[in-house]
């Protein structure tokens, strides 16, 4: 009897340690079900469940580069550019006469350094204009946005590029032992580094603290403009590794594709649990917050008649539903 | 003298500074920049986006934001029409202002509830409420392009005040009706602004919401009343560019959103409220207007548009950023010392 309280009460703390995670679980889990019990002969088949492996991965990559801005109190609306950018640059070393009768694996790693570093550079750009020039991070990436935008259109014509080498476009379709898409080992790797880098590294508890409260961070001899920058450039290389991705199942890379991941990775990121005002919200929370969208968009993509735009509605009205959620569940900074 | 030192001091000035030098720079290179023609087609660019910059201001100034208006106004025109359109209505286009306004004022209040009521941050909020739109418009309405518009609407459009022909090129520019719906939306955005109670309660609970409503200022019916002012000038706004454009491709001005924050930001307003003015908003959208226009009088090619606008944005609110950050600071440190000294 005493044991089992005991037992209670550990399972409790455990709860209450992390809320908004078991809550999400929870959610899933309904969610899945629900999805399932509507749709049991489309939904619980193994392709579907290797092919919602392999879409998510792309948009989650990039909803963590929203998160690492957002836990900082800003945001950032570039991260789709930045990736398009970064697989345009990647595609152009790929095709490019450059690569010409170099081996396939040096011209890929090459493409994927080189996407790697526009990631890097864009995010050290927004760093730069949110930190030094002090634009509100909203619009300065607003603004990047459009100039990382304006670079790929330049570059391509607004046209798409295909022909990558073979072998990379395999990357996409590849599963590994026929059960995981490399793309979700390259998300899992993902979700692992950065739960490291920020619950158990000294950078990532000053991340929080950074977001909580800046002056404190400040007086308490924090270098802000170091972390602002770092911060910027790690979300830049997140991105680029999500355009990565997209472009190994696009199988060609173009200026506007995945319009509509911005809007979507905010959403995911709020629904999992990282607060617009900075400093809360962990990696495993918004983990569990895109498989939850995608367990929603494969259910959407089972009816036929409703097109694209339905679900841009329905993400619109699950941002404000969530939000509104977590202001009465009292999750919400501001209520602390 | 003393007017030129305080004309020295004001972002308006460097602003205006820049725009005449620009034109000059513009006009030097293609000779076409102070011709008739292209004047009267800046004004023109200038109608639909300066009444959205309008509704913005004071939006910013309560240190709010508003990314919805364009699907705001996209969902309400499109639904405006196809009732006066099902109703066969051939009346005046003043039936069709205050239709689409009245869905507009509607379809805003939920943003006002959300961001006023519930007290939620006004950007992701309007980002919800933007996809909700565009996904009632483009989603469930299906929406296609209308080609026919009422009678009065399509009249209205094609009714100008002059019209101005350039010889050298043969173009011919009229300048609509429209232009003073936008004189009359600046004097009442001025007028709400600076000499009303209402105003004065804006710019308050922009700058220091506890204060604002320890005056006694009610600064959530104050937060309401701009997103509502917000939406029904969008939607006049949808109206007046339909008219002009002669048909409704839906979703069309969704994108426009971003110059229009743009421009009040230029002008000097700042996203942490408290600030921005009527003349600084209208120069940040000359300014934004006028270089987009004369890239093509340049000879840039319409793939580097977007880039430029970026470029421009991105280093124009970095320079009124910059320099509000540095003004913030020098107050700061008045304050400071004042404190040390008590």
């Amino acid at each position: 009897m005493q044991k089992n309280n005991q037992n209670r009460n550990k399972m409790l703390m455990f709860y209450q340690k992390d809320k908004t995670f078991f809550q999400l679980v929870i959610i899933a889990v309904i969610v899945f079900a629900a999805v399932a019990f509507m749709k049991p002969e489309k939904f619980l088949t193994s392709e579907n469940m290797l092919s919602m492996l392999a879409q998510f991965p792309q948009f989650g990559i990039m909803t963590f580069s929203v998160m690492l801005a957002m836990l900082l109190g800003g945001i950032d609306l570039s991260v789709v550019a930045i990736a398009n950018l970064s697989s345009i640059t990647a595609a152009f070393i790929m095709t490019g006469s450059w690569g010409q009768g170099k081996s396939g694996t040096v011209v890929i790693l090459a493409g994927v350094a080189a996407a790697a570093l526009t990631g890097a550079a864009a995010g050290w750009i927004n760093g730069v204009v949110v930190y030094h020039f002090r634009v509100p991070a909203m619009l300065a990436t607003i603004g990047t946005a459009q100039v990382f935008q304006g670079i790929s259109i330049a570059v391509t014509q607004g046209k798409a590029i295909s022909g990558l080498p073979g072998a990379y476009s395999e990357i996409g379709r590849l599963d590994m032992g026929g059960v995981l898409p490399i793309p979700f080992l390259v998300f899992a790797i993902c979700v692992l580094a950065l739960s490291f880098l920020l619950n158990r590294t000294t950078f990532g508890s000053n991340i929080y603290m950074l977001g909580t409260n800046r002056k404190a961070a400040e007086y308490s001899g924090l270098k802000v403009r170091a972390y602002t920058l770092k911060v910027f450039i790690l979300g830049g290389i997140l991105a680029a590794v999500g355009g990565l991705v997209m472009m190994s199942r696009t199988n060609s890379a173009k200026a506007d594709y995945g319009d509509a991941y911005t809007l979507q990775c905010v959403m995911i990121a709020i629904l999992g649990g990282v607060d617009a005002e900075g400093g809360a919200g962990k990696v495993r929370g918004v983990a569990v917050a895109v498989l939850i969208v995608q367990f929603i968009a494969s259910a959407i993509n089972m009816f036929p008649a409703l097109n694209t735009y339905t679900k841009t509605l329905i993400w619109g009205l699950t941002l404000i539903v969530v939000m509104i959620w977590r202001m009465f569940s009292g999750a919400s900074h501001r209520n602390r | 003298m003393k007017i030129i030192n305080k004309a020295l001091h004001k972002g308006e000035f460097y602003l205006a500074l820049i725009i005449i030098i620009f034109c000059f720079f513009v006009q030097m290179r293609s000779g076409q920049f102070l011709t008739g023609n292209n004047l009267v087609d800046l004004c023109v660019s200038m109608i639909v986006p300066s009444i959205f910059c309008m509704g913005m201001l004071p939006v910013v100034i309560t240190g709010g934001i508003d990314v919805s208006f364009t699907a705001l106004a996209s969902l309400s025109i499109y639904v405006g029409i196809d009732i006066l359109l099902r109703t066969g209505y051939e009346g005046s286009v003043l039936a069709a202002f205050l239709l689409v306004a009245a869905l507009s004022l509607i379809l805003a209040a939920s943003n006002g509830f959300f961001i006023a009521v519930l007290d939620l941050p006004p950007l992701i909020v309007t980002l919800g409420t933007m996809s909700v739109f565009q996904g009632l418009l483009l989603g469930i309405l299906n929406a296609s392009s209308q080609n026919v518009l009422p009678k009065g609407m399509s009249d209205f459009g094609m009714s100008s005040l002059f019209c101005v022909t350039n010889k050298e090129l043969d173009i011919t520019s009229a300048m609509p009706y429209s232009i003073f719906i936008l004189i009359g939306v600046t004097a009442g955005t001025w007028f709400i602004l600076k000499h009303t109670m209402l105003g004065r309660g804006i710019y308050a609970s922009g700058g220091n919401k506890n204060a604002a409503v320890r005056m006694g200022f009610k600064v959530k019916k104050i937060k309401f009343f701009v997103y509502c002012y917000m939406g029904v000038l969008a939607g006049v706004a949808a109206v007046i560019r339909i008219c002009m454009a002669r048909y409704n491709p839906p979703g069309n001005m969704i994108g426009m959103e971003m110059n229009v924050i743009a421009a009040v930001v230029l002008g000097g307003a700042s996203l942490n409220g408290g600030k921005g003015t009527i003349l600084g908003t209208l120069l940040g959208m000359g300014l934004i207007t006028i270089m987009e226009n004369s890239l093509l009088l340049l000879g840039i090619p319409g793939y580097w548009q977007t880039l430029f606008t970026g470029i421009i944005i991105v280093a124009g609110t970095s320079v009124t950023s910059y320099r509000a950050a540095g003004t913030r600071k020098i107050t700061a440190g008045r304050e400071g010392v004042r404190h040390a000294e008590e």
